[in-house]
């Protein structure tokens, strides 16, 4: 078992992957160890910034960790998954992500693996649009949301200044693997 | 009812606004020389909505030729005036004839992430600032962009005219407001 996940979820309860099959989206609580939590202290950010269309930071996670993510993600849903995207990401004061005109609804799994709790009204939420607001997933440090984004856009809220810490999200995009 | 220094003054006006970088556009502080207070107390009385997306957060009042107030329905129908158009189309160079005019009220932690307002139609983007004793802690201002960077902050100040000529370099934002202060203003865009 990899040792940044709590122990409890070593053999993930079925309930999991069933309210995922139903609502299409589930959330857990305490899914990560003290080591777990710890993961983001030391990595090294980058910027990325395009006015129009985005701006927060990224770190990279390693090809060992999307591996057992991509393992503990198929063990969860009951069904194999890959990752076409796996990072760190983190929204802080004056960051945000925008629809664009040029965006076409989404595919695929939606990872959340929240690293810190930012209260709703600081901004930094992600906000699924379909023909108005569908849901948000607001962050709860050490929850993990996953989310079939299918038909779906999403847009992370500008993080406003009476947010007290940054948004730390390790998010990635899954999609069902082919098994032949 | 305009300062008559702006009157006086179109053809060095109009070479500001052409010069200003990033793009062009002008501060007029102290635009009007009367009724300003006026309409400041009546947008506060007008019916606003609340605005919330991706792209930005603050009320915003209807369409100001629906206005209920009479000092916002006389400065709408200042602002469409053949008389103001024409000085509007001295001040830029760029031939305008019609107006459309909302108000908004940004309040703390609202703002409006960059955009370039290009839009079928949209000539010259206008502000007029009811806010009162912004500074720039308080945020608020309209800031515009060369490239990525924000290179000029127009910190709002009440009783000024800003213009600026839609374009596609024309990219600006309203920053976040981080007080309790509102910031009004009256704003649109002048057509052709």
């Amino acid at each position: 078992m990899p040792d940044w996940l709590n122990a409890d979820y070593e053999s993930p309860a079925k309930e999991i992957a069933l309210r995922f099959g139903e609502d299409g989206v589930v959330g857990i609580m305490d899914v990560l160890s003290e080591k777990g939590l710890a993961m983001l202290d030391d990595v090294s950010w980058k910027r990325k910034y395009e006015p129009l269309e985005y701006s927060y930071s990224v770190a990279e996670v390693s090809g060992k960790f999307e591996e057992e993510v991509q393992a503990f993600l198929g063990k969860l849903l009951g069904f194999p998954v890959v990752f076409d995207l796996l990072e760190a990401r983190k929204f802080e004061q004056g960051d945000y992500t925008v629809l664009t005109d040029a965006m076409k609804p989404a595919e695929g799994i939606a990872f959340f693996l929240e690293l810190s709790t930012l209260p709703e009204e600081g901004g930094g939420y992600s906000s699924f649009v379909s023909d108005g607001e569908q849901f948000r997933i607001v962050p709860i440090k050490n929850a993990l949301f996953v989310v079939d984004q299918a038909g779906l856009k999403s847009f992370t809220k500008y993080v406003n200044h009476h947010a007290p810490n940054p948004r730390l999200v390790v998010f990635g995009v899954a999609r069902v693997k082919n098994v032949i | 009812m305009i300062n008559p220094e702006y009157l006086e003054n179109v053809e060095r006006l109009n070479a500001e606004f052409k010069a200003a970088e990033p793009f062009p556009h002008i501060v007029m502080k102290d635009f009007f020389t009367e009724k300003i207070d006026d309409v400041h107390d009546a947008v506060l009385k007008e019916q606003f909505h609340e605005q919330n997306s991706d792209l930005f957060q603050f009320q915003q009042s209807d369409d100001c030729k629906n206005a209920t107030q009479q000092a916002v329905k006389e400065c709408y129908g200042f602002f469409g005036s053949k008389e103001f158009l024409d000085f509007i189309s001295k001040l830029t160079g760029i031939a305008v004839n019609s107006i459309d005019m909302s108000a908004f009220i940004y309040d703390d932690t609202d703002y409006l992430l960059p955009h370039d307002d290009r839009l079928e139609g949209r000539k010259i983007a206008y502000v007029v600032n009811l806010a009162k004793d912004f500074t720039e802690k308080d945020g608020g201002a309209l800031q515009l962009f060369e490239d990525k960077e924000v290179v000029k902050s127009i910190v709002p100040a009440f009783n000024s005219l800003v213009l600026f000529e839609v374009s596609p370099k024309s990219l600006h934002q309203v920053q976040e407001v981080f007080s309790d202060k509102k910031r009004i203003t009256l704003a649109g865009w002048f057509h052709a």
